[in-house]
């Protein structure tokens, strides 16, 4: 086992690292589940939620960002998501699911509003997303972060066949219906379905879901 | 024309949020009287949070002081009153599907609470055993933490006590770090370590454990008698996902998040 160095760990700039694991040297601690911390926010702890914005805020700003793109629009989505999740706390169970589950879902909820709301006066352009969405799929297989964590995300999408990923990655990046989804990539509709489904299977085991 | 076979495959989108709201409220409703959908869907849902936690990205500091002045005067929704003996309203979203002042959203299949309670409690392995987190510190006393309460909490036993008479048990030796071991029972939800033999630390240091699932990392302990180079037995529940044990040096007292590198980890698949 490598002892620990002298000069102490090798710690990431928290400044320049948006990753969830970036170090946070100075915050006290507290060894809070996100689901202890969920419980303390519903008792309106104010010190419990700024917890769980410090543990979520880059993952939710970030999912935003991907599915809204604006940076501006992706703040007020992050803004709107944890106003939600301080209001509503005490509707959160614990067993029915995980709060990052709980959460991450919101964010994807009020990511695709947001994106829906901001749309209805135009039709989308499916070519243009399409082309933009393409680029997405190499970038979540390829940009991730050498970590291992991001390393078994990333190997994980890979199990997955070009189908899946790509169907995978248009429902949940771009935040399309699965009816669009088979538009854009001119499938029958049980067809895309069964993409979604038999790529979060391969995902799930791969991953180490056990529910 | 909908069959049961249908309604399974239609998880998959509900979890990525793909799912039409002319298809959400049957799809919603099937749910209710099927559980093997109903698991499948909770393992989705947690499958497509690490999915999105890969764009996760540093948002502007203002942010975060923008929020929390919004919250000091933003009042919160009280707890759902649930009668004795009933589940809860499957009518009732766990998340509302548009907020308020947001023209125009889409209605959503937010979802959480189409998953009835009871179902959970039949799962071998659920959610319900990360429900409750015991800690047993030099084979001593034992901290029984309840971290979830509510009612219908199940506490059959410790996880050191399942562990013990659980018949998948396995041990597991560490991928990094030579030291120790690990027994994993996926039948309890839980590990029990021995972290006998890492080195001593200085004061100002300590040993921090840790859950990984995906790039989520979930503190289970700080290790103050393996920090002062003692052995240190520790029993933790895992949550589901939760694929590998990890220990980092942290500054004294332990960290939000580990500080990298890892010093010992053991992958519990």
């Amino acid at each position: 086992m490598p002892p620990p160095q002298s000069s102490g760990p090798v710690r990431r700039p928290s400044g320049a690292d948006p990753r969830p694991l970036s170090a946070v040297p100075d915050a006290p601690f507290e060894q809070h589940s996100p689901e202890e911390l969920m419980r303390r926010t519903a008792l309106g702890q104010e010190k419990a939620f700024e917890r769980l914005y410090d543990t979520f805020g880059a993952r939710v700003f970030g999912l935003a960002r991907r599915i809204v793109r604006d940076p501006s629009q992706a703040e007020e989505v992050a803004q709107e998501v944890f106003l939600e999740i301080w209001r509503r706390a005490s509707r959160f169970d614990s067993q029915k699911g995980s709060a990052t589950s709980w959460i991450m879902t919101l964010t994807h909820a009020r990511s695709v509003d947001r994106v829906r709301s901001a749309q209805a006066a135009t039709d989308r352009d499916l070519k243009h997303a399409q082309a933009t969405t393409e680029r997405d799929v190499d970038s979540v297989v390829e940009a991730v972060e050498a970590s291992f964590e991001r390393k078994a995300v990333q190997r994980c999408l890979g199990t997955l066949t070009e189908l899946q990923r790509e169907s995978v990655t248009l429902a949940y990046y771009s935040g399309y219906t699965y009816r669009e989804v088979a538009e854009l990539l001119t499938a029958p509709l049980p067809t895309i379905k069964t993409r979604l489904r038999d790529g979060l299977i391969r995902l799930r085991d791969c991953l180490g879901v056990t529910a | 024309m909908t069959s049961q076979a249908d309604f399974h495959l239609d998880m998959g989108a509900m979890a990525l949020g793909a799912l039409p709201d002319d298809e959400l409220a049957q799809v919603q409703a099937h749910l209710e009287t099927c559980e093997s959908c109903t698991t499948e869907l909770a393992g989705f849902r947690e499958t497509v949070a690490m999915l999105g936690a890969v764009s996760a990205e540093t948002p502007p500091a203002s942010l975060r002081s923008s929020i929390m002045a919004r919250i000091s005067v933003t009042p919160q929704l009280p707890p759902l009153v649930t009668p004795a003996e009933s589940s809860p309203s499957p009518t009732e979203p766990a998340i509302p599907a548009a907020a308020e002042g947001t023209p125009d959203a889409t209605p959503t299949d937010l979802p959480d609470n189409v998953v009835p309670i009871r179902r959970w409690f039949r799962r071998p392995g659920a959610l319900i055993a990360a429900a409750v987190a015991a800690v047993v510190i030099g084979g001593g006393a034992v901290v029984a933490i309840n971290q979830a309460g509510g009612p219908g909490t199940q506490v059959a036993q410790t996880p050191e006590e399942c562990i013990a008479q659980a018949a998948d048990k396995e041990l597991i030796t560490p991928a990094a770090g030579n030291e120790g071991s690990v027994t994993y029972a996926a039948s309890c939800s839980a590990v029990l370590l021995d972290v006998t033999g890492l080195p001593d630390l200085p004061d100002n240091q300590t040993y921090q454990l840790w859950a990984l699932k995906g790039d989520v990392a979930r503190s289970l302990d700080v290790l103050p008698d393996a920090s002062a180079g003692q052995p240190q037995l520790v029993a933790k529940t895992t949550e589901p996902g939760e694929n590998a044990v990890a220990i980092t040096v942290e500054p004294a007292g332990g960290s939000a998040q580990p500080t990298l590198p890892i010093v010992w980890q053991a992958s519990l698949t």
